[in-house]
């Protein structure tokens, strides 16, 4: 190792080198999950439901996996348009909506009125998952 | 951390020993046991042939080459991750 190191940073890299490469399917995040009748599979950008297979654009994607990650969490509208357009993010949270609102067109049983994908106002959005098992 | 990733082998390459113990500590005290150490590339090429470890640490400078060198070999028959 290029020297000097500290052993502690060694070590954490090291970990999660190994859980990255080893870790059971079972440990690792599940990229496939129901929202009521939906199923969305991040792996292959879908959404599978009473409509039938509706792809996800990446954006929608990567929205939904951020969201997923923060399951049952508020994530601030801030937190996200910074997540996926960096730090010039501001004034992009009406694309934000925009993607938002295509999301719900395809996870929402009705989307004028999520059940799923709830917007708390003044604040962000929250993915409401009920785990199973 | 999981289980089955503290069961990995990791084999450490480091001329010096002290460095090497030192890691090697640090390692077992996180829970990781199957540690393997070499001082040189021909240890250590020896060992990722026989050992066959999950994961790496490579020094740069080693008294028989360095560790560039040393990943161009293991590569040859193994793809482990490599930590530098």
């Amino acid at each position: 190792m290029v020297k000097p190191f500290l052993p502690k940073e060694l070590v954490l890299r090291l970990a999660a080198i190994l859980k990255r490469v080893f870790a059971s399917p079972a440990e690792k995040r599940p990229e496939v999950f129901r929202l009521g009748e939906a199923l969305v599979d991040l792996d292959g950008a879908a959404v599978r439901g009473p409509r039938g297979e509706q792809p996800l654009t990446a954006k929608e994607r990567a929205i939904l996996a951020k969201l997923h990650e923060e399951r049952n969490r508020i994530v601030t509208s801030d937190a996200l348009c910074q997540a996926f357009w960096g730090d010039d993010s501001f004034g992009y949270e009406n694309t934000l909506m925009v993607h938002i609102r295509r999301i719900r067109e395809k996870i929402e049983p009705d989307p004028s009125n999520p059940v799923h994908l709830l917007t708390v106002r003044g604040l962000g959005y929250k993915l409401i998952v009920k785990e199973t098992g | 951390m999981e289980s089955n990733v503290k069961d990995r082998k990791i084999l450490i390459v480091d001329d010096e020993p002290e460095i090497a113990a030192m890691i090697e500590r640090f390692l077992r005290k996180e829970g990781f046991y199957r540690i393997h150490t070499a001082g040189d590339c021909a240890s250590a090429l020896s060992l990722v042939r026989t050992v066959r470890p999950d994961i790496a640490i490579l020094d740069v400078m080693l008294p028989d080459g360095d560790g560039f060198a040393l990943l161009s070999a293991i590569r040859q028959f193994s793809d482990m991750p490599v930590l530098f």
